[in-house]
């Protein structure tokens, strides 16, 4: 059965048709969720809130086909509020886990450009950081990103830029640190 | 590393952070809970007072417009930000019998001022179909804004969807729906990229023209409607969650 077809028994109440979109999509959603926000208890939460709040608003999509880019807009609505309240009740070291706590998801990278990488792309703010996980983890291409997040293509190249400004930035401070350090010793 | 290499790290560095992980099982029960513990989804038809609350919010701007579909401009003319500020009780002197307006919430948002907005809708000819003076209401807290709109509620709810709103709940009877979206405020002679018309007629953009700059932010917006009265509660970057607006809205709705 086809999203669309799914959605419309949704709307005319069937929650079953609900069950059927949560697990085609529950780890998509969660997986983006836990990278957007750098932990799985968040990540958790917000996948939560995203799939309750699609099913109390599922009478306002109109074309069903879009239920995926829909459930990803809602959540990344949500993961940046989070993101934002977060931010300023926690202070930003703690806020990103990137220790050797079980939820962190840093612990799985082995080399040090990964973790360069990783620690870079969460020094950014999060409408940077949930293009940059759409772009490199979901594939999507910008224009489809774009209708997902309900900008325009060019504030999603924009942001791109941005990101990968700064990332090409931090590993190249990185990597040049060792090169200074013998012209000037 | 050059631009190749960064570009496969990335996408490997994201595919290790997430490798293996699954939705946990506890979380579809989590869902349900949540879902039977607050309302059935429901689809409701309401006008498009979503965009012309933004249009009013830009109250620097002298005269803007909304076309809904049926081709009614809606617009504001004019405000009285510039140059009145009203206390409190000079508001609630002004406010038309029934309409609420709270001098502070539970969560620490305290009235500013008040000032009187005045609107109406022209056909597609430019014709004046009628005009209303409303009351908006600033509250602060810790230097952020936020926006409380009364008037008369013009609409019969019934000729407009939803489709751009995010969320509805319905509190104590009543149906109140949010929406959060990019706001791009751009100069009176910005000319929209094809783009970014697109996206505003999609119902994914909102520009408001009159900025001297060229801005973006996220705007919140929460609309309903109680005994003839339309409520609007919105504003830029507040960095709450839908909840909290519901909430600020639940107190008004039973006060």
């Amino acid at each position: 059965m086809t999203d669309e077809q799914l959605v419309r028994r949704m709307q005319q109440g069937d929650m079953q048709a609900f069950d059927e979109l949560y697990e085609r999509y529950k780890n998509d959603a969660y997986r983006i969720a836990c990278l957007i926000t750098g932990n799985r208890a968040d990540g958790e939460d917000l996948t939560q809130e995203a799939f309750v709040t699609c099913v109390r608003s599922i009478g306002s999509l109109k074309d069903g086909s879009k239920f995926r880019p829909w459930l990803l807009r809602t959540l990344t609505r949500a993961a940046w509020k989070y993101c934002r309240k977060a931010k300023r009740e926690t202070p930003v070291a703690e806020f990103f886990e990137t220790g050797t706590s079980e939820s962190a998801l840093s612990t799985v990278l082995r080399t040090d450009e990964q973790r360069r990488l990783y620690e870079a792309m969460y020094a950014l703010d999060e409408k940077r950081r949930t293009v940059l996980v759409l772009y490199y983890f979901d594939n999507r291409p910008v224009k489809e990103i774009a209708r997902t997040l309900g900008v325009t293509e060019g504030t999603v190249k924009s942001r791109l830029f941005s990101a990968r400004r700064h990332l090409r930035q931090a590993l190249t401070e990185k990597e040049g640190k060792p090169e200074e350090a013998v012209t000037h010793g | 590393m050059d631009e190749m290499k960064m570009e496969r790290e990335m996408q490997e560095m994201l595919h290790r952070c997430a490798e293996g992980m699954q939705a946990p099982e506890k979380l579809k029960t989590r869902i349900d809970f949540a879902i039977k513990s607050g309302e059935a989804p429901r689809k409701v038809h309401r006008p498009f007072a979503k965009r012309l609350a933004a249009v009013v919010l830009v109250a620097a701007v002298a005269v803007t417009g909304a076309v809904a579909g049926n081709g009614i401009v809606a617009y504001t003319f004019g405000n009285s930000w510039s140059n009145e500020r009203m206390s409190y009780t000079e508001t609630q002197a002004e406010l038309t019998d029934g309409t609420k307006m709270p001098e502070s919430f539970s969560n620490g948002f305290v009235f500013k001022n008040g000032v009187h907005v005045y609107g109406g809708e022209k056909d597609e000819d430019g014709n004046v179909l009628r005009e209303w003076t409303n009351i908006d209401a600033e509250y602060e807290r810790n230097g952020v804004t936020l926006h409380l709109g009364t008037g008369e509620a013009h609409n019969d709810g019934t000729t407009v969807d939803t489709s751009t709103f995010d969320d509805t709940r319905e509190i104590d009877g009543v149906i109140v729906q949010y929406s959060a979206d990019d706001y791009k405020a751009v100069p009176a002679d910005y000319e929209p990229t094809a783009e970014e018309q697109a996206a505003v007629e999609a119902g994914d953009l909102q520009i408001g023209y009159g900025s001297n700059k060229i801005t973006e932010q996220e705007y919140q917006f929460l609309r309903w409607e109680q005994d003839g009265v339309s409520y609007t509660l919105s504003g830029f970057d507040l960095g709450m969650t839908a909840d909290d607006l519901f909430q600020m809205a639940q107190e008004i709705i039973v006060s």
